[in-house]
């Protein structure tokens, strides 16, 4: 069934419809969102449902001008917007009491983090890449918001430039800047990973 | 030749799978010549492929796809119970509880107001029944005063009686006079 056959199903409030949308696109809206939360699954959880939730709400304002995981993905990123807007109005209203961490300082989380039980893998390798995600996850945080974004959609999401400039409603020259700028600084901050 | 530097960019849309047809043919035409930008390209796949690998995985499990696609359903149920409201802009249901809510009050009101005629009703006949037992008891005086009444009306009556016998002998006494 093509998606503009079971959108139209979902408006007539069909179930099945409902099972089959979310089926198509659940695992990419959370692999999304999980990449928008830097990599927190809870988050990442309570993003792509909160979404999927807007986007079922509001499917009557779908019109098919773009495509629907297009559509669905715009919905996604600003969701994620709307939340770090709440949680930076949170953040002003108790920075006296907010702790950062300084810089160079060991991430406490992978310390934290329950070992990895499966005989199979080599503690050695499940630690150097635990390391070496920590180190992008950080060299990812150093960058602007859009620039991270554009990466990650491009890099760990697959999209397209068009596809992204779609996403956050931007022009494609200005997304390729922004993918060119966060590609240098990786791979300043990560040269060895080049060799 | 191009100088390099014209080609960072082609570089950098090459290494994304960016690149249309046309800007391949002449891009490969200078990376067969330049080898400081065959080095930069091998760097940055290098750099990418670490990257897609080095990140943690971002799978969803089935159990957490059911989870999550359970609790939106939920959601959904609670805001619309019902395939009823179907049709019905979202914006009309606060002037349609609004609505019922008036109904319900109106009937309560209805209720209060019947319920008021009623008791009016039913202080009337007590207030009959209370006057009823007056006049029960002071039934002997009223007798008592119906027989005075008699007897003021007789007297009455014997007085109207020797007046008029006194008139009657004046007017006779004219007439002879006259």
């Amino acid at each position: 069934m093509q998606d503009h056959d079971l959108i139209a199903k979902v408006r007539e409030l069909d179930r099945d419809a409902l099972d089959e949308l979310f089926s198509r696109y659940m695992r990419k809206a959370y692999a999304i969102s999980f990449n928008l939360c830097s990599g927190d699954r809870e988050k990442a959880q309570d993003l792509t449902q909160e979404a999927l939730l807007k986007a079922v709400r509001n499917i009557d304002n779908f019109r098919g001008e773009a495509l629907f995981p297009t559509w669905l993905y715009r919905i996604i990123y600003n969701t994620y917007l709307d939340s770090r807007k709440k949680h930076s109005r949170w953040l002003d209203i108790f920075s006296p009491l907010r702790w950062k961490p300084q810089k160079g300082e060991v991430d406490k989380e992978i310390l934290e983090e329950p070992p990895d039980t499966n005989d199979n893998k080599n503690p050695l390798s499940v630690l150097q890449g635990k390391q070496l995600d920590n180190e992008l996850q950080n060299a990812l945080k150093e960058l602007p918001d859009k620039q991270r974004i554009v990466f990650q959609f491009k890099v760990f999401n697959e999209m397209s430039i068009k596809e992204i400039a779609n996403i956050l409603n931007s022009a494609e020259g200005t997304v390729k800047s922004h993918l060119f700028r966060a590609t240098k600084h990786l791979q300043k901050t990560l040269g060895d990973w080049s060799a | 030749m191009n100088k390099c530097s014209d080609h960072k960019e082609t570089l950098l849309l090459d290494v994304h799978g960016e690149l249309n047809d046309e800007e391949r043919a002449s891009w490969e035409k200078h990376l067969e010549d330049c080898k400081d930008c065959q080095i930069e390209r091998k760097r940055l796949l290098t750099l990418i492929q670490n990257a897609k690998e080095t990140i943690s995985s971002s799978a969803l499990s089935s159990e957490e796809e059911q989870f999550l696609s359970g609790s939106i359903q939920r959601r959904l149920r609670i805001e619309k119970p019902d395939a009823m409201f179907k049709g019905v802009s979202w914006w009309l249901m606060p002037a349609i509880t609004a609505c019922m809510i008036l109904l319900v009050a109106g009937w309560f009101s209805l209720k209060d107001f019947r319920s008021s005629d009623n008791v009016a009703i039913n202080d009337s006949e007590e207030q009959i029944m209370v006057n009823n037992e007056d006049l029960l008891e002071n039934m002997e005086l009223l007798q008592e005063m119906e027989s005075l009444e008699k007897l003021v009306r007789l007297l009455d009556d014997s007085q109207g009686e020797s007046q008029m016998n006194q008139m009657e002998s004046k007017v006779e006494f004219v007439h002879a006079r006259v």
